[in-house]
């Protein structure tokens, strides 16, 4: 690059450009901001511009990724936290169900946990966390907010075994709801949960509700124990063949009531 | 077409003074890169070449704070003229004219930037000079070392090769 003055020689011409650009120099010195404000503007505009633009766009991409990770780190709180209300929100249901939930006359409810459930294929024994100490009982009467669950079987000082309906040694005397027919509930592997001892001619249809009856002084009377989905009248027998449907899902057990006799 | 070369470098001003400045720094010490610049055009350009080049480095260097652009487009066209004219008094195919002449130069660039922008006393002007100006020298002595390393051969990656 070279700028060529003519007339000048080369010596006179390299003081030419020194004494100017002292010159420039100095009148942007003495000019202060007057002058190099407005140049200063056009340079930015034209060298600096682009990189500020890059500059910003890092700082975004920056923060971005800070935000980002700050989301994160949010989401996964607020998602335990949902998991909690959600948690809390299924028992609020639950104790909402039960406020409306009223044990038989002369009988009072003992809300209790599961500790474990037992049994092959089908659940058949609970331990549950309330015993001796808690007035529970043998053979006191275990139901859940949908009907009969079982019976005690035997109480620890803080623990009880439960026979639920599954077990084939858990025996309910029942009727018929609508037709007041009487009969045993009883399980077996084989037929699954049937009606006993109702004899062919008796007033039973498919799609009855079967309540306790009271008799044998375990379970109250009235306590819903199933739904009758399948009766087979055979030709040579005295007894229908009942299928029952328990009114329990006991694959899903939850809560258990021990219904404790008053006074 | 021949201006191209001179607006990169006014770019690459512009580019260190906006982002590449605080990414390369090392705690106090940065990289002069204007006057290294300034240097490299001194060193293989014309002496009005390397005075305006100077002068302008010193219009961008300046553009964020104009107040001082008067100071700036002096001491970089100062540092401009300077080089070009002491280039002819040394013997540039030596490698130690070359650092010697680098070096020099830095120091020429930092003692007025030192002087002229440290706004705080005079007793912080020589703490300034050992605590900033002398670790950017080095620092930016030998960037521009090894650039100029790398620009004649004498530093390739076949060679550091062979080292290993």
């Amino acid at each position: 690059m070279e700028w060529r003055v003519p007339g000048f020689s080369r010596e006179n011409r390299t003081v030419l450009h020194t004494v100017l650009a002292l010159i420039l120099s100095l009148i942007f010195f003495i000019s202060g901001e007057g002058l190099s404000g407005p140049v200063a503007n056009v340079v930015t505009t034209i060298f600096y511009f682009p990189f500020h633009q890059v500059q910003a766009a890092l700082t975004r991409l920056g923060q971005t990724a800070h935000d980002n990770e700050m989301l994160r780190t949010r989401m996964a709180e607020l998602s335990i936290q949902l998991q909690f209300y959600n948690e809390t929100i299924e028992e609020n249901r639950r104790l909402r169900a039960l406020l409306g939930f009223l044990p038989p006359p002369g009988f009072r409810l003992l809300p209790t946990e599961i500790i474990g459930v037992y049994g092959s294929g089908m659940p058949n024994t609970a331990l549950i966390n309330l015993g001796e100490r808690h007035a529970v009982r043998v053979n006191q009467a275990v139901i859940t907010r949908n009907g009969v669950a079982g019976r005690i079987a035997r109480v620890l000082k803080d623990y009880s075994i439960v026979y639920l309906l599954t077990e084939p040694r858990c025996r309910v005397a029942v009727r018929i709801q609508r037709s007041r027919e009487q009969g045993i509930i009883r399980y077996s592997l084989r037929r699954g949960m049937y009606l006993d001892n109702v004899p062919r001619g008796d007033d039973i249809v498919v799609g009855d509700t079967v309540i306790t009856s009271g008799v044998g002084g375990i379970f109250p009377e009235g306590l819903v124990v199933g739904e009758i989905v399948n009766v087979v009248s055979p030709e040579r027998e005295f007894f229908f063949n009942i299928t029952v449907q328990p009114a329990v899902n006991f694959n899903g057990l939850d809560e258990l009531y021990v219904l404790v006799p008053e006074g | 077409m021949r201006i191209i070369p001179y607006v990169l470098y006014l770019l690459l001003i512009a580019f260190d003074r906006t982002i590449l400045t605080d990414l390369v720094a090392i705690g106090p010490a940065h990289i002069y890169t204007a006057a290294l610049l300034l240097l490299l055009v001194a060193q293989h350009k014309s002496y009005t070449a390397a005075l305006w080049f100077g002068i302008a480095a010193g219009v961008v260097f300046a553009a964020p704070d104009p107040s001082r652009m008067g100071i700036q487009m002096f001491v970089l066209g100062f540092l401009g003229a300077a080089m070009a004219q002491l280039k002819v008094r040394f013997n540039l195919d030596s490698l130690r004219s070359r650092f010697l002449l680098l070096v020099g130069g830095l120091v020429l660039y930092s003692i007025p930037h030192t002087l002229f922008f440290t706004t705080a006393g005079s007793g912080s002007i020589v703490f300034a000079f050992i605590r900033v100006a002398l670790p950017s020298i080095a620092y930016s002595a030998f960037v521009g070392w090894l650039f100029f390393m790398i620009q004649t051969g004498h530093l390739s990656f076949t060679r550091i090769k062979t080292l290993f």
